[in-house]
């Protein structure tokens, strides 16, 4: 069945108009060729053949062990050299994470497959890394449009949601012109739990689950040992990184941090759009006051009746210092970038903040002037943002963990570092104490991480008093948790969903999109003296700069295969880098259709420098019947 | 005196084998790809990938390095762990008392039932029980032990719930902070705060991955003992003892068990150092939070700082190891001199 797509090509209706293409081009070529020959201008040394005719050798690297990715390759490898076999020659490679991070630095691989998930729902967070030259894609791909940036940069300060959300349609359209990444799938969810919860709902926004929804009957028939106070949930092997919100950048800590720590607003129910007040009172607007008219002082009232898990009340103290320590700390690997890009002016040139010897203490990164005139509090339940420049997407940015309000007086000296026996230690890392509904109490590594109802939550205490969440290794193992009832929900990978669809006692929940895209990525400036196997790349550098080359890859990818096998149909194709659900999608954007037709036309079109005496014009008819038009 | 003289020159001889080791294991981890991979993610610009390097010195000459990691490794500074989300020393110094735990426990089962079966198979020599014990041994070793271990789970967990899916100790210990944090071996904790329901209930965990892990090793020392049983059995002084009139069980378990045992020490004292060094499919399939299971971990996230200090701290298991099956054996065996 493989490749049955590729023999069977989708006959377009467009296959006239190609037919006419290819000979109004040959015509075209030979009344140039005529004309420069009698003009007198033969004097290059080299005529121009085309990808399609003469080949091309070109390796793709994926990280071994993602079976997703694999699948991608053989997609294109299959799809591509059926349309010349022989001299198209796809090789495919699989590289350990190390040495995939490696190439990728290093500008070696021509095309690569990866993915993106959100920090913060707002589309700047997808268009500014994908398409900006500053941007961790775009400059990995060297791909850089100085008018395209201009664009980029009036959308993010863009204060005007209309006239902003129209910017990111032009600019999502110009760029499915453009085509500089493939954008392949984009997830939706599968969630299995026992039917006896009630409470769950999805946002692609959410690490993990919020258990303060959830709520348990005190009885269930015919399972044994089932506890209606704790909350089992049996997910994947991984540690926290950190559970440190100034510092913590991945879901296993953030799943913990959403539970037990708030931030001032937060997403409403399922809308990875709207946003409600947690911590404050109001979500700040330019109508309430709460934004000024610029778009750069941000004021937010807060809450006065809000406890931390010591007791302690909340002041707009402790949220200025909670944003004063991630800045200080400044972490590289963490996710302190989010405020700082647009609090502290030149925010990359500062370093992260270090324990110094010689003085006994915590030397902040950013300095602590400079935070100081980005944050600071009136009074004690209104605390203010000065941006360096408007930027809409500042209030969701807030909503990411990183803005947790930690307890200042919890916290201590030094934003919580100290030295013990001659080491660095940070008292947050494996701590909490936060105002959510949950109470962190204990982290047994690689085993389970317990948490505990807090009595004086604000908006109550939660209906199920445990939270336990154990780290299971094997997905069988998962599954049969779930089934005797042992688990409340269970962590399922794709390729078991069907063990658990359909069964007694397990309800499932799935379809809705999240905000995670993959995608590929085409290198535009490929490094040849790095590539690993040069001998299976005969490419030029150049080779995916040649825009019809990127578009010959888009129509030879099979989204619906790849989706339905490799994804097992827990994704739909995406549109662009913007994901469906979030502000500035725009359904009027088209996506690249798999069509070999159109494949085997653009890879005609695309340009390659050859020995006179192998351009040769009798391709046409090779070329008709391959593409079968 | 002699004992001590040996025990110091092995111990001193450690210090060159960890130093080759080490450049090995080190050397590995730095042409297996960029080491700065496990610290990177994929939404980190280049000026912070820069200030990674930096710190943790990747963009310095590989001996240059090695020689900052040596320096750490004396100091006790093994790096931060990824995976653990701590030191590496705090990492071992977590993940090694529940390997041990469940190494002990399962030695514990394959010395009791493989040292009975392979003197009783010995005795019965090509009965029905030797018959028996010689398929059971044979599909010890050959069974892979996942698949014991998953067949082990889904009929004593799912289908009979007698015992529990996986972990250390039931879910209400970690609620309320009951297990004492002494030794890290919570059977020894548990007896050592006198809290015999803990004792019980870690006991219930760890018996299905320790059985399943012991199941190689009894097929193992069965086969080892029967063999040595029967050799031992057909010497002199045992013929002696018969024609002395000594009853049979007296001969068998006094006279000839203690000669037999030689080489079975050896095997017995190679399987614990192998099984201290993490049995990666028990604990995962158990999610048992223990060596094996981190160091697979390790190795998948490519956190070179755990992969070598796993790497180092298995060198140093393996030779202490085998300096106290050395030890016991002079102490078995009177005719081995120690030098």
């Amino acid at each position: 069945m493989e490749g049955s797509t590729v023999a069977e090509p989708k006959k377009s209706k467009g296959s006239m108009a190609i037919v006419f293409l290819l000979v109004g081009l040959l015509i075209g070529a030979a009344i140039g060729a005529g004309v420069m020959m009698v003009l007198g201008g033969g004097e290059e040394e080299h005529e121009y053949g085309n990808y399609l005719q003469d080949g091309f050798k070109l390796e793709l690297f994926y990280n071994a062990g993602n079976t997703a990715r694999e699948m991608s390759c053989q997609i294109l490898k299959q799809n591509l050299e059926l349309l010349n076999p022989g001299k198209i020659q796809i090789t495919i490679t699989g590289v350990e994470w190390a040495q995939y991070l490696e190439l990728r630095e290093q500008g070696a691989m021509p095309a690569m497959f990866l993915g993106w998930a959100p920090d913060y729902a707002d589309p700047d967070n997808y268009i500014q890394p994908f398409y900006h030259q500053a941007g961790t894609y775009a400059s990995m791909i060297g791909y850089g449009n100085d008018t395209l940036d201009g664009m980029i940069e009036a959308a993010a300060t863009e204060l005007n949601a209309t006239l902003r959300a129209e910017m990111y349609k032009q600019i999502s359209m110009d760029m499915y012109e453009e085509c500089v990444f493939i954008w392949t799938a984009q997830a939706t969810n599968f969630h299995a739990e026992r039917d006896w919860l009630s409470g769950y709902y999805f946002n692609p926004m959410h690490s993990g689950l919020i258990y303060y929804s959830y709520d348990k009957p005190d009885t269930v028939s015919g399972v044994s040992d089932y506890d209606p106070d704790t909350f089992l949930m049996a997910t994947i092997e991984g540690n926290p990184e950190s559970l440190d919100p100034a510092i913590g950048y991945e879901t296993a800590g953030g799943e913990i941090m959403q539970n037990v720590y708030e931030t001032l607003l937060f997403y409403n129910g399922s809308s990875g759009v709207e946003l409600v007040p947690v911590l404050a009172t109001e979500v700040p607007t330019a109508d309430n006051g709460g934004i000024s008219n610029n778009g750069t002082t941000y004021i937010y009232h807060l809450r006065s009746d809000v406890k931390f898990h010591d007791n302690t009340t909340m002041t707009s103290e402790d949220v200025r210092y909670s944003i004063e320590r991630a800045l200080a700390i400044n972490d590289p690997h963490g996710p302190a970038w989010m405020l700082g890009q647009v609090l502290i002016e030149d925010y990359y040139d500062y370093p992260a903040g270090a324990w110094n010897d010689t003085q006994d203490k915590f030397v902040p990164g950013v300095p602590l002037d400079e935070i100081a005139k980005a944050v600071w509090a009136p009074n004690a339940t209104t605390i203010q943002f000065n941006l360096t420049t408007a930027y809409p997407a500042f209030i969701y940015a807030m909503c990411y963990n990183v803005a947790s309000v930690i307890s200042k007086t919890w916290v201590g000296e030094n934003y919580g570092f100290s030295v013990v026996g001659g080491k660095t230690v940070n008292k947050l890392h494996d701590h909490m104490c936060g105002t959510g509904p949950y109470k962190f109490i204990s982290w047994a590594r690689s085993d389970r991480i317990t948490m505990e109802a807090f009595a004086d939550y604000h908006e109550g205490p939660a209906a199920i008093k445990n939270v336990i969440i154990q780290q299971v290794s094997e997905p069988q193992v998962r599954i049969m948790m779930l089934k005797t009832g042992e688990a409340d929900c269970a962590a399922i990978p794709r390729d078991r969903m069907n063990d658990v669809r359909g069964q007694t006692g397990i309800r499932i929940s799935e379809g809705n999109s999240t905000f995670n895209i993959d995608f590929l990525g085409l290198n535009q400036k490929l490094n040849l003296d790095a590539l690993p196997n040069p001998e299976k790349t005969n490419v030029p550098a150049d080779f995916f700069a040649d825009r019809n080359v990127r578009l010959a890859f888009a129509h030879a990818f099979d989204y619906d295969k790849y989706i339905e096998d490799g994804l097992m149909g827990t994704a739909i194709q995406p549109n662009g880098a913007i994901p469906k659900g979030m502000f500035g999608y725009s359904e009027d954007v088209p996506r690249y259709k798999f069509d070999m037709n159109l494949a085997g036309m653009y890879l005609y079109l695309a340009k390659t420098p050859v020995e006179a005496e192998d351009a040769e014009a009798s391709f046409l008819s090779d070329i008709i019947a391959r593409v079968d038009l | 005196m002699r004992l001590a003289n040996y025990i110091i020159k092995r111990l001193l001889l450690l210090i060159p084998v960890l130093i080759g080791v080490s450049l090995i294991i080190f050397t590995l981890t730095r042409i297996t790809g960029d080491p700065a991979a496990g610290y990177i993610n994929e939404k980190m610009t280049q000026s912070q990938i820069d200030q990674i390097y930096e710190k943790y010195h990747f963009n310095e000459p590989v001996y240059t390095q090695y020689v900052y990691w040596l320096n750490g490794i004396i100091t006790l500074d093994w790096g931060w762990s990824k995976t653990y989300g701590g030191p590496v020393t705090d990492a071992i110094a977590y993940y090694f008392p529940a390997t041990l735990e469940l190494t002990l426990v399962s030695i514990c089962i394959a010395i009791i039932i493989g040292i009975y079966l392979g003197i009783a198979s010995a005795v019965r020599r090509n009965r029905p029980f030797d018959h028996v014990t010689r398929v059971v041994s044979l599909l010890g070793v050959s069974l892979p032990i996942f698949w014991l271990a998953l067949i082990l789970q889904y009929l004593f967990y799912f289908h009979f719930g007698w015992f529990p899916s996986s972990g250390r100790a039931s879910n209400v210990y970690y609620l309320t902070k009951s297990i004492p944090d002494i030794t890290g071996l919570y059977l020894l904790d548990s007896v050592l705060v006198g809290n015999f329901a803990l004792f019980k209930d870690v006991l219930w965990h760890i018996f299905l991955p320790a059985v399943t892990l012991s199941f190689g090793t009894i097929a193992v020392v069965t086969r080892i003992m029967r063999n040595s049983m029967l050799e031992v059995l057909s010497l002199d002084y045992v013929k002696t003892a018969r024609a002395k009139g000594l009853s049979e069980r007296s001969i068998i378990w006094k006279h000839a068990r203690k000669n037999a045992m030689i080489p079975t020490t050896t095997v017995i004292g190679l399987s614990f150092g192998g099984l201290l060094g993490g049995a990666v499919l028990t604990e995962s399939i158990f999610s048992w939070p223990g060596l094996g299971r981190w160091s697979a971990t390790s190795i998948k996230l490519f956190d070179s700082n755990s992969v070598l200090g796993f790497c180092l701290l298995v060198a140093i298991i393996y030779v202490l190891v085998n300096l106290a099956v050395d030890v016991l054996y002079a102490y078995l065996d009177p005719r081995v001199h120690l030098e």
